[in-house]
Protein backbone atom coordinates (compact mmCIF):
# COMPACT_ATOMS: atom_id res chain seq x y z
CA UNK A 1 0.00 0.00 0.00
CA UNK A 2 1.35 3.05 -0.84
CA UNK A 3 0.32 6.89 0.42
CA UNK A 4 -0.03 9.59 -1.95
CA UNK A 5 2.93 11.93 -1.92
CA UNK A 6 0.68 15.06 -1.93
CA UNK A 7 -0.36 13.88 1.41
CA UNK A 8 3.11 13.10 2.72
CA UNK A 9 3.83 16.21 4.67
CA UNK A 10 0.68 15.51 6.82
CA UNK A 11 1.28 11.94 7.37
CA UNK A 12 4.33 13.27 8.84
CA UNK A 13 3.08 15.88 11.19
CA UNK A 14 0.30 13.23 12.14
CA UNK A 15 2.72 10.09 12.95
CA UNK A 16 4.87 12.63 15.54
CA UNK A 17 2.78 12.41 18.43
CA UNK A 18 1.84 8.53 17.85
CA UNK A 19 5.05 6.98 17.02
CA UNK A 20 4.65 4.77 20.04
CA UNK A 21 1.65 3.11 19.03
CA UNK A 22 2.68 -0.30 18.11
CA UNK A 23 0.38 -3.07 16.64
CA UNK A 24 0.08 -5.40 18.86
CA UNK A 25 -3.63 -7.58 17.81
CA UNK A 26 -3.28 -11.23 16.57
CA UNK A 27 -2.42 -11.11 13.12
CA UNK A 28 -3.49 -13.43 10.21
CA UNK A 29 -0.36 -15.72 9.07
CA UNK A 30 -1.36 -17.22 5.90
CA UNK A 31 1.30 -14.95 4.28
CA UNK A 32 4.73 -14.94 5.92
CA UNK A 33 7.50 -12.43 4.41
CA UNK A 34 10.72 -13.94 5.03
CA UNK A 35 14.16 -12.07 4.38
CA UNK A 36 17.28 -13.56 3.16
CA UNK A 37 20.99 -12.56 2.35
CA UNK A 38 21.32 -14.05 -0.96
CA UNK A 39 25.06 -13.81 -1.61
CA UNK A 40 25.40 -16.32 1.41
CA UNK A 41 26.66 -19.88 -0.04
CA UNK A 42 26.06 -23.09 -0.03
CA UNK A 43 23.29 -21.23 2.91
CA UNK A 44 21.86 -19.08 0.28
CA UNK A 45 22.94 -17.59 -2.96
CA UNK A 46 21.44 -16.44 -6.20
CA UNK A 47 22.26 -17.27 -9.32
CA UNK A 48 22.76 -15.70 -12.75
CA UNK A 49 19.23 -16.33 -13.48
CA UNK A 50 18.48 -14.00 -10.73
CA UNK A 51 16.57 -17.08 -8.86
CA UNK A 52 17.85 -17.74 -4.91
CA UNK A 53 18.96 -21.11 -4.18
CA UNK A 54 20.59 -22.87 -1.26
CA UNK A 55 19.97 -25.08 1.78
CA UNK A 56 18.27 -21.93 2.93
CA UNK A 57 15.82 -21.92 0.43
CA UNK A 58 14.96 -25.58 0.73
CA UNK A 59 14.37 -26.30 3.65
CA UNK A 60 12.22 -22.78 4.22
CA UNK A 61 10.16 -24.40 1.50
CA UNK A 62 9.76 -27.19 3.43
CA UNK A 63 8.98 -25.21 6.61
CA UNK A 64 6.45 -23.56 5.60
CA UNK A 65 4.63 -26.04 3.58
CA UNK A 66 4.57 -28.02 7.44
CA UNK A 67 3.27 -25.17 8.96
CA UNK A 68 0.58 -24.29 6.38
CA UNK A 69 1.48 -20.33 5.27
CA UNK A 70 2.34 -19.10 2.15
CA UNK A 71 6.05 -17.63 2.35
CA UNK A 72 7.61 -14.81 0.09
CA UNK A 73 11.21 -14.91 0.35
CA UNK A 74 12.96 -11.23 -0.03
CA UNK A 75 16.17 -10.89 -1.07
CA UNK A 76 18.22 -7.88 1.19
CA UNK A 77 21.60 -6.69 2.03
CA UNK A 78 22.82 -8.90 5.35
CA UNK A 79 23.56 -5.69 7.33
CA UNK A 80 19.63 -4.58 7.06
CA UNK A 81 18.16 -7.40 7.90
CA UNK A 82 17.22 -7.58 10.95
CA UNK A 83 16.45 -3.68 11.31
CA UNK A 84 14.04 -4.55 8.63
CA UNK A 85 12.01 -7.25 10.31
CA UNK A 86 11.93 -4.69 13.08
CA UNK A 87 10.45 -2.27 10.61
CA UNK A 88 7.71 -4.84 9.55
CA UNK A 89 9.59 -5.29 5.74
CA UNK A 90 9.67 -8.89 7.10
CA UNK A 91 8.40 -11.23 9.73
CA UNK A 92 11.06 -13.75 9.81
CA UNK A 93 14.93 -13.44 8.43
CA UNK A 94 17.11 -16.61 7.86
CA UNK A 95 20.20 -18.17 8.44
CA UNK A 96 20.55 -15.83 12.19
CA UNK A 97 23.59 -17.63 14.50
CA UNK A 98 21.90 -17.15 17.94
CA UNK A 99 23.91 -15.01 20.03
CA UNK A 100 23.12 -12.91 23.27
CA UNK A 101 23.69 -9.80 21.08
CA UNK A 102 20.77 -10.67 18.39
CA UNK A 103 18.58 -12.11 21.37
CA UNK A 104 18.24 -8.40 22.46
CA UNK A 105 16.56 -7.24 19.59
CA UNK A 106 15.03 -10.28 18.35
CA UNK A 107 13.47 -13.48 19.07
CA UNK A 108 15.04 -16.94 17.62
CA UNK A 109 13.56 -20.19 16.57
CA UNK A 110 14.26 -23.05 17.93
CA UNK A 111 17.84 -23.69 15.58
CA UNK A 112 17.04 -25.22 12.36
CA UNK A 113 20.77 -26.25 11.83
CA UNK A 114 23.77 -27.00 13.69
CA UNK A 115 27.21 -26.11 12.48
CA UNK A 116 30.42 -27.36 13.38
CA UNK A 117 33.78 -26.34 13.79
CA UNK A 118 36.79 -28.19 12.45
CA UNK A 119 40.44 -28.27 11.36
CA UNK A 120 42.17 -27.08 8.06
CA UNK A 121 45.59 -27.97 7.39
CA UNK A 122 47.55 -28.07 4.10
CA UNK A 123 47.94 -32.08 2.68
CA UNK A 124 51.79 -31.79 3.06
CA UNK A 125 52.22 -29.54 5.88
CA UNK A 126 53.74 -29.48 9.33
CA UNK A 127 50.57 -31.03 11.29
CA UNK A 128 49.93 -34.77 10.24
CA UNK A 129 45.76 -35.76 10.16
CA UNK A 130 44.55 -35.87 13.26
CA UNK A 131 41.99 -38.48 15.00
CA UNK A 132 38.14 -38.57 14.30
CA UNK A 133 38.12 -36.61 11.19
CA UNK A 134 34.80 -35.87 9.99
CA UNK A 135 32.88 -37.89 13.08
CA UNK A 136 31.40 -35.18 15.21
CA UNK A 137 31.88 -34.53 18.85
CA UNK A 138 30.38 -32.42 21.88
CA UNK A 139 32.46 -31.12 23.70
CA UNK A 140 29.85 -30.23 26.60
CA UNK A 141 30.53 -34.28 26.97
CA UNK A 142 34.16 -34.09 28.13
CA UNK A 143 34.03 -38.17 28.76
CA UNK A 144 34.12 -38.31 25.14
CA UNK A 145 35.42 -34.96 23.67
CA UNK A 146 38.25 -34.05 26.26
CA UNK A 147 41.07 -36.71 25.82
CA UNK A 148 40.18 -36.20 22.03
CA UNK A 149 41.41 -32.65 22.68
CA UNK A 150 44.08 -33.59 24.51
CA UNK A 151 45.46 -35.86 21.49
CA UNK A 152 44.92 -33.20 19.42
CA UNK A 153 46.49 -30.56 21.67
CA UNK A 154 49.73 -33.00 21.42
CA UNK A 155 49.83 -32.89 17.42
CA UNK A 156 49.75 -29.27 17.81
CA UNK A 157 51.96 -28.26 20.21
CA UNK A 158 54.57 -25.33 18.89
CA UNK A 159 52.72 -25.16 15.77
CA UNK A 160 50.77 -21.97 14.55
CA UNK A 161 47.42 -21.46 14.37
CA UNK A 162 45.01 -19.04 12.24
CA UNK A 163 41.41 -17.89 13.06
CA UNK A 164 38.91 -15.52 12.07
CA UNK A 165 39.48 -12.03 14.32
CA UNK A 166 36.59 -11.99 17.00
CA UNK A 167 34.88 -15.47 16.60
CA UNK A 168 33.67 -18.32 18.16
CA UNK A 169 36.13 -20.48 17.02
CA UNK A 170 39.06 -18.25 18.40
CA UNK A 171 37.36 -18.08 22.17
CA UNK A 172 37.68 -21.87 21.45
CA UNK A 173 41.17 -22.44 19.98
CA UNK A 174 42.38 -20.08 23.05
CA UNK A 175 40.26 -21.81 24.90
CA UNK A 176 41.77 -25.18 24.75
CA UNK A 177 45.09 -24.62 23.33
CA UNK A 178 46.63 -21.34 24.53
CA UNK A 179 49.00 -22.43 25.93
CA UNK A 180 50.40 -24.88 23.53
CA UNK A 181 50.16 -23.27 19.58
CA UNK A 182 50.90 -19.83 18.57
CA UNK A 183 47.58 -18.16 17.33
CA UNK A 184 47.41 -15.41 14.51
CA UNK A 185 43.66 -13.85 13.49
CA UNK A 186 42.97 -12.89 10.35
CA UNK A 187 40.13 -10.59 8.75
CA UNK A 188 38.74 -13.11 6.37
CA UNK A 189 38.77 -16.99 6.38
CA UNK A 190 40.23 -16.24 2.90
CA UNK A 191 43.39 -14.66 3.98
CA UNK A 192 43.84 -17.21 6.41
CA UNK A 193 43.88 -19.92 3.75
CA UNK A 194 46.28 -18.40 1.57
CA UNK A 195 48.74 -18.18 4.72
CA UNK A 196 47.88 -21.95 5.27
CA UNK A 197 48.91 -22.92 1.34
CA UNK A 198 52.19 -20.18 1.96
CA UNK A 199 53.54 -22.44 4.85
CA UNK A 200 53.26 -19.08 6.90
CA UNK A 201 50.60 -20.84 9.76
CA UNK A 202 50.31 -24.89 10.11
CA UNK A 203 46.89 -24.94 10.45
CA UNK A 204 42.96 -22.76 10.63
CA UNK A 205 40.21 -23.48 12.37
CA UNK A 206 37.01 -22.65 11.00
CA UNK A 207 33.12 -23.76 10.12
CA UNK A 208 32.72 -26.79 8.90
CA UNK A 209 30.31 -25.79 6.18
CA UNK A 210 32.92 -22.77 5.07
CA UNK A 211 35.60 -25.77 5.15
CA UNK A 212 33.34 -28.18 2.80
CA UNK A 213 32.50 -26.02 0.25
CA UNK A 214 35.82 -23.99 0.19
CA UNK A 215 37.59 -27.15 -0.28
CA UNK A 216 35.35 -28.05 -3.27
CA UNK A 217 36.53 -24.95 -5.09
CA UNK A 218 39.18 -25.50 -7.58
CA UNK A 219 42.29 -24.46 -6.61
CA UNK A 220 42.17 -25.62 -3.40
CA UNK A 221 42.88 -29.31 -4.06
CA UNK A 222 46.28 -28.88 -1.36
CA UNK A 223 44.25 -28.25 1.83
CA UNK A 224 42.10 -30.99 3.56
CA UNK A 225 39.98 -30.83 6.76
CA UNK A 226 41.10 -32.33 9.55
CA UNK A 227 39.78 -34.11 13.53
CA UNK A 228 36.69 -34.45 14.59
CA UNK A 229 33.61 -31.65 13.83
CA UNK A 230 33.12 -30.03 16.71
CA UNK A 231 30.63 -27.87 18.76
CA UNK A 232 29.53 -27.19 22.25
CA UNK A 233 31.28 -25.37 24.64
CA UNK A 234 31.78 -22.12 23.56
CA UNK A 235 31.14 -22.55 19.88
CA UNK A 236 28.02 -20.62 18.18
CA UNK A 237 27.22 -23.20 15.85
CA UNK A 238 23.30 -22.91 16.10
CA UNK A 239 21.72 -21.19 13.23
CA UNK A 240 17.78 -20.51 13.39
CA UNK A 241 14.99 -17.82 11.74
CA UNK A 242 14.63 -14.73 13.74
CA UNK A 243 11.38 -12.54 13.82
CA UNK A 244 9.93 -9.86 16.05
CA UNK A 245 10.06 -10.00 19.82
CA UNK A 246 7.14 -11.43 20.88
CA UNK A 247 5.64 -13.00 18.00
CA UNK A 248 5.03 -16.05 20.39
CA UNK A 249 2.57 -17.60 17.60
CA UNK A 250 4.57 -17.35 14.54
CA UNK A 251 7.27 -18.98 16.79
CA UNK A 252 5.02 -21.88 17.67
CA UNK A 253 4.14 -22.98 13.95
CA UNK A 254 7.99 -22.79 13.10
CA UNK A 255 9.28 -24.34 15.93
CA UNK A 256 6.70 -26.91 15.49
CA UNK A 257 7.86 -27.29 11.62
CA UNK A 258 11.68 -27.37 12.37
CA UNK A 259 11.04 -30.33 15.26
CA UNK A 260 9.32 -32.41 12.46
CA UNK A 261 11.59 -31.96 9.49
CA UNK A 262 14.49 -32.68 12.43
CA UNK A 263 12.88 -35.92 13.17
CA UNK A 264 11.71 -37.27 9.53
CA UNK A 265 15.57 -36.94 8.28
CA UNK A 266 14.83 -33.81 6.08
CA UNK A 267 17.31 -31.47 7.48
CA UNK A 268 19.67 -33.71 7.26
CA UNK A 269 19.16 -34.80 3.79
CA UNK A 270 19.26 -31.36 2.53
CA UNK A 271 22.15 -29.86 4.57
CA UNK A 272 23.91 -32.70 3.02
CA UNK A 273 22.22 -31.91 -0.44
CA UNK A 274 24.23 -28.47 -0.06
CA UNK A 275 26.99 -28.75 2.59
CA UNK A 276 28.36 -32.18 2.22
CA UNK A 277 27.68 -32.00 6.22
CA UNK A 278 24.96 -33.26 8.67
CA UNK A 279 23.59 -29.69 10.22
CA UNK A 280 20.38 -31.90 11.88
CA UNK A 281 20.31 -29.87 15.27
CA UNK A 282 20.16 -31.33 18.48
CA UNK A 283 16.68 -30.13 19.31
CA UNK A 284 15.83 -28.97 22.85
CA UNK A 285 12.82 -30.68 25.01
CA UNK A 286 9.61 -30.05 23.88
CA UNK A 287 7.99 -27.09 26.23
CA UNK B 1 29.98 -24.83 -9.19
CA UNK B 2 33.36 -24.24 -11.12
CA UNK B 3 35.37 -21.14 -11.63
CA UNK B 4 34.23 -19.87 -14.88
CA UNK B 5 36.15 -17.06 -17.10
CA UNK B 6 35.46 -13.01 -16.79
CA UNK B 7 34.02 -13.50 -20.29
CA UNK B 8 32.13 -15.84 -19.73
CA UNK B 9 30.95 -15.41 -16.41
CA UNK B 10 29.90 -11.32 -17.43
CA UNK B 11 28.45 -12.87 -20.91
CA UNK B 12 25.23 -13.35 -21.67
CA UNK B 13 25.49 -17.52 -22.21
CA UNK B 14 23.36 -19.82 -19.56
CA UNK B 15 26.21 -18.87 -17.09
CA UNK B 16 26.32 -15.44 -17.76
CA UNK B 17 25.62 -12.92 -15.16
CA UNK B 18 25.28 -10.44 -18.45
CA UNK B 19 21.20 -9.96 -18.29
CA UNK B 20 21.53 -9.15 -14.96
CA UNK B 21 24.06 -7.11 -14.99
CA UNK B 22 22.38 -4.68 -17.08
CA UNK B 23 19.14 -4.37 -15.76
CA UNK B 24 21.32 -3.59 -12.48
CA UNK B 25 22.67 -0.47 -14.33
CA UNK B 26 19.06 0.03 -16.14
CA UNK B 27 17.23 0.39 -12.62
CA UNK B 28 20.23 2.43 -11.82
CA UNK B 29 19.19 5.24 -14.12
CA UNK B 30 15.54 4.40 -13.37
CA UNK B 31 16.07 5.70 -9.15
CA UNK B 32 18.81 8.16 -10.20
CA UNK B 33 16.67 9.52 -13.34
CA UNK B 34 13.50 9.83 -11.14
CA UNK B 35 15.62 10.92 -8.15
CA UNK B 36 16.58 13.84 -10.04
CA UNK B 37 13.82 14.87 -12.01
CA UNK B 38 11.87 15.09 -8.43
CA UNK B 39 14.75 16.86 -7.21
CA UNK B 40 14.58 19.51 -9.89
CA UNK B 41 10.86 20.05 -9.32
CA UNK B 42 11.83 20.70 -5.93
CA UNK B 43 14.81 22.89 -6.68
CA UNK B 44 12.34 25.05 -9.16
CA UNK B 45 10.04 25.82 -6.11
CA UNK B 46 13.48 25.91 -3.26
CA UNK B 47 14.98 28.65 -5.49
CA UNK B 48 11.60 30.48 -6.31
CA UNK B 49 11.20 30.74 -2.24
CA UNK B 50 14.41 31.92 -2.13
CA UNK B 51 14.39 34.57 -4.55
CA UNK B 52 10.77 35.80 -4.91
CA UNK B 53 9.41 34.60 -2.00
CA UNK B 54 8.23 35.93 1.89
CA UNK B 55 10.22 35.92 4.93
CA UNK B 56 8.63 32.80 6.10
CA UNK B 57 9.01 30.95 2.57
CA UNK B 58 12.43 32.21 2.35
CA UNK B 59 13.95 30.91 5.89
CA UNK B 60 12.16 27.49 5.13
CA UNK B 61 14.09 27.31 2.10
CA UNK B 62 17.71 27.88 3.94
CA UNK B 63 16.28 25.32 6.29
CA UNK B 64 15.89 22.53 4.10
CA UNK B 65 19.43 23.26 2.21
CA UNK B 66 21.23 23.61 4.82
CA UNK B 67 19.95 20.83 6.64
CA UNK B 68 19.58 18.25 3.65
CA UNK B 69 22.91 19.17 2.68
CA UNK B 70 24.50 19.05 6.02
CA UNK B 71 23.71 16.08 6.71
CA UNK B 72 25.06 12.41 5.16
CA UNK B 73 22.32 11.10 1.95
CA UNK B 74 22.93 7.42 3.49
CA UNK B 75 20.64 8.69 6.61
CA UNK B 76 18.21 10.10 4.44
CA UNK B 77 17.32 6.89 3.05
CA UNK B 78 17.41 5.32 5.99
CA UNK B 79 14.72 7.67 7.10
CA UNK B 80 12.60 7.26 4.21
CA UNK B 81 13.22 3.46 4.37
CA UNK B 82 12.80 2.32 7.93
CA UNK B 83 11.19 5.70 9.38
CA UNK B 84 8.80 5.95 6.51
CA UNK B 85 7.49 2.58 7.37
CA UNK B 86 7.30 3.13 11.11
CA UNK B 87 5.64 6.06 10.91
CA UNK B 88 3.01 4.64 8.05
CA UNK B 89 2.01 1.99 10.26
CA UNK B 90 1.06 3.97 13.19
CA UNK B 91 -1.01 6.24 11.12
CA UNK B 92 -2.71 3.20 9.60
CA UNK B 93 -3.04 2.05 13.15
CA UNK B 94 -4.92 5.18 13.96
CA UNK B 95 -7.51 4.20 11.59
CA UNK B 96 -8.22 0.70 12.90
CA UNK B 97 -6.00 -0.73 10.71
CA UNK B 98 -3.05 -3.47 11.75
CA UNK B 99 -0.12 -4.67 10.76
CA UNK B 100 2.72 -3.16 8.75
CA UNK B 101 2.33 -0.18 5.84
CA UNK B 102 5.41 0.69 3.94
CA UNK B 103 6.78 2.63 1.33
CA UNK B 104 8.72 0.33 -1.44
CA UNK B 105 11.99 0.51 -1.37
CA UNK B 106 12.26 1.99 -4.77
CA UNK B 107 9.53 4.79 -3.61
CA UNK B 108 11.62 5.38 -0.87
CA UNK B 109 14.97 5.25 -2.21
CA UNK B 110 13.70 7.96 -5.16
CA UNK B 111 11.75 10.02 -2.57
CA UNK B 112 15.39 10.60 -0.81
CA UNK B 113 17.49 10.90 -3.69
CA UNK B 114 14.51 13.46 -5.05
CA UNK B 115 15.03 15.72 -1.60
CA UNK B 116 18.43 15.47 -1.30
CA UNK B 117 19.25 16.64 -4.54
CA UNK B 118 16.65 19.16 -4.21
CA UNK B 119 19.00 21.32 -2.00
CA UNK B 120 21.29 21.33 -4.33
CA UNK B 121 19.23 21.71 -7.48
CA UNK B 122 18.13 24.78 -5.40
CA UNK B 123 21.69 26.07 -5.07
CA UNK B 124 22.20 25.15 -8.86
CA UNK B 125 19.23 27.27 -10.16
CA UNK B 126 19.38 30.36 -7.67
CA UNK B 127 22.93 30.97 -8.81
CA UNK B 128 22.08 30.52 -12.10
CA UNK B 129 19.09 33.10 -12.15
CA UNK B 130 21.09 35.98 -10.06
CA UNK B 131 23.68 35.37 -12.99
CA UNK B 132 21.11 36.52 -15.73
CA UNK B 133 21.20 40.20 -16.07
CA UNK B 134 18.74 42.57 -14.83
CA UNK B 135 18.28 44.22 -18.22
CA UNK B 136 17.40 41.75 -19.91
CA UNK B 137 14.11 41.10 -17.97
CA UNK B 138 13.23 44.85 -17.63
CA UNK B 139 13.38 44.82 -21.75
CA UNK B 140 10.94 41.94 -21.81
CA UNK B 141 8.35 43.74 -19.38
CA UNK B 142 8.91 46.94 -21.47
CA UNK B 143 7.86 45.34 -24.43
CA UNK B 144 4.62 44.73 -22.22
CA UNK B 145 5.35 40.44 -21.80
CA UNK B 146 3.29 39.04 -19.07
CA UNK B 147 4.98 37.74 -15.94
CA UNK B 148 4.70 34.30 -17.42
CA UNK B 149 5.69 34.39 -20.58
CA UNK B 150 8.47 36.48 -19.34
CA UNK B 151 9.43 33.36 -17.04
CA UNK B 152 8.89 31.02 -20.41
CA UNK B 153 10.35 32.81 -23.20
CA UNK B 154 13.56 34.68 -21.13
CA UNK B 155 14.09 33.59 -17.89
CA UNK B 156 13.69 29.78 -18.21
CA UNK B 157 16.21 29.20 -21.09
CA UNK B 158 18.48 31.82 -19.61
CA UNK B 159 18.81 30.07 -16.23
CA UNK B 160 18.85 26.85 -17.63
CA UNK B 161 22.10 27.87 -20.10
CA UNK B 162 23.62 28.99 -16.39
CA UNK B 163 22.83 26.15 -14.89
CA UNK B 164 23.71 23.42 -17.25
CA UNK B 165 27.10 23.21 -15.46
CA UNK B 166 25.86 23.08 -11.70
CA UNK B 167 23.39 20.52 -13.04
CA UNK B 168 25.81 18.67 -14.90
CA UNK B 169 27.88 17.85 -11.56
CA UNK B 170 24.46 17.22 -9.85
CA UNK B 171 23.55 14.45 -12.00
CA UNK B 172 26.72 12.70 -11.45
CA UNK B 173 26.27 13.22 -8.02
CA UNK B 174 22.42 11.63 -7.65
CA UNK B 175 24.11 8.76 -9.78
CA UNK B 176 26.33 7.80 -7.39
CA UNK B 177 24.29 8.31 -4.88
CA UNK B 178 21.61 6.09 -6.29
CA UNK B 179 24.50 3.07 -5.03
CA UNK B 180 23.22 3.94 -1.72
CA UNK B 181 19.53 2.92 -2.38
CA UNK B 182 20.57 -0.88 -2.33
CA UNK B 183 20.03 -0.90 1.46
CA UNK B 184 16.50 -1.21 1.12
CA UNK B 185 16.68 -3.77 -1.17
CA UNK B 186 16.57 -2.20 -4.53
CA UNK B 187 18.53 -4.43 -6.68
CA UNK B 188 20.60 -1.72 -8.54
CA UNK B 189 24.19 -1.87 -10.11
CA UNK B 190 25.83 -2.15 -7.02
CA UNK B 191 23.25 -4.54 -4.93
CA UNK B 192 23.87 -6.68 -8.19
CA UNK B 193 27.35 -6.77 -8.21
CA UNK B 194 27.05 -7.69 -4.17
CA UNK B 195 25.17 -10.73 -5.17
CA UNK B 196 26.92 -12.09 -7.69
CA UNK B 197 30.21 -11.33 -5.95
CA UNK B 198 28.65 -13.40 -2.91
CA UNK B 199 26.78 -15.94 -4.70
CA UNK B 200 29.92 -16.75 -7.10
CA UNK B 201 32.72 -16.03 -4.83
CA UNK B 202 34.69 -14.14 -7.35
CA UNK B 203 34.25 -10.52 -6.43
CA UNK B 204 37.07 -8.59 -8.45
CA UNK B 205 35.01 -9.97 -11.71
CA UNK B 206 31.75 -7.75 -10.57
CA UNK B 207 32.91 -5.30 -8.92
CA UNK B 208 35.21 -4.10 -12.09
CA UNK B 209 32.24 -4.98 -14.25
CA UNK B 210 30.34 -2.66 -12.20
CA UNK B 211 32.56 0.24 -12.48
CA UNK B 212 32.97 -0.55 -15.67
CA UNK B 213 28.98 0.30 -16.47
CA UNK B 214 28.99 2.83 -14.15
CA UNK B 215 31.92 4.91 -16.31
CA UNK B 216 29.69 4.35 -19.76
CA UNK B 217 26.58 6.18 -17.88
CA UNK B 218 28.66 8.72 -16.85
CA UNK B 219 30.63 9.23 -20.23
CA UNK B 220 27.50 9.12 -21.62
CA UNK B 221 25.60 11.33 -19.80
CA UNK B 222 28.31 13.91 -19.99
CA UNK B 223 28.28 13.86 -23.77
CA UNK B 224 25.04 14.55 -23.42
CA UNK B 225 25.50 17.13 -20.95
CA UNK B 226 28.22 18.68 -23.48
CA UNK B 227 25.96 18.84 -26.10
CA UNK B 228 22.76 20.29 -24.19
CA UNK B 229 25.18 23.19 -23.08
CA UNK B 230 26.02 24.26 -26.34
CA UNK B 231 22.63 23.88 -27.94
CA UNK B 232 21.60 26.55 -24.98
CA UNK B 233 24.70 28.48 -25.80
CA UNK B 234 23.88 29.41 -29.14
CA UNK B 235 25.19 33.03 -29.86
CA UNK B 236 27.68 33.31 -26.89
CA UNK B 237 31.36 33.59 -27.04
CA UNK B 238 32.79 30.03 -25.30
CA UNK B 239 34.89 31.52 -22.41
Amino acid sequence: MLISRRLLPAVFLAAASTLAAVPGDAKDWSHVRVGVEGAFPPWNMIGSDGKLAGFDIDLSQDLCRRAGVECELIAGEWTSLIPSLNAGKFDLVLTLGINEARKKVVDFTIPYASGVATFIIAKNGAVPAMPMTGERINLNDKAVADPVMAEIGKLIKGKTIGVVQSTSQEQLIRAYFGDAVEIRTYKSSPERDLDIRAGRIDAGFDSGVYATSTLDKPGNEDLAMTGPLMKGAMLATEVALGMRKGETELKAVFDKAIREAAVDGTIRKLSVKWSKIDLTPTLPPAE
Amino acid sequence: MNQVGFLELMGFGPQGWGPSMLFGALMTLAVAGSGFLLGAAIGTLGAWAKIAGGRVARSLADLYTTVLRGIPDLLVIYLFYFGGGMVLSSIAHLFGEGGFISLPGFAAGALAIGVVSGAHHTEVFRGAFRAVSRGEIEAARAVGMSRMLCFRRIIAPLVLRYALPGLGNVWQLVLKESALVSVTGVVELVREAQIGAGSTRQPFDFFISAAALYLCITTLSGWMMRRAERHFSRGMARA
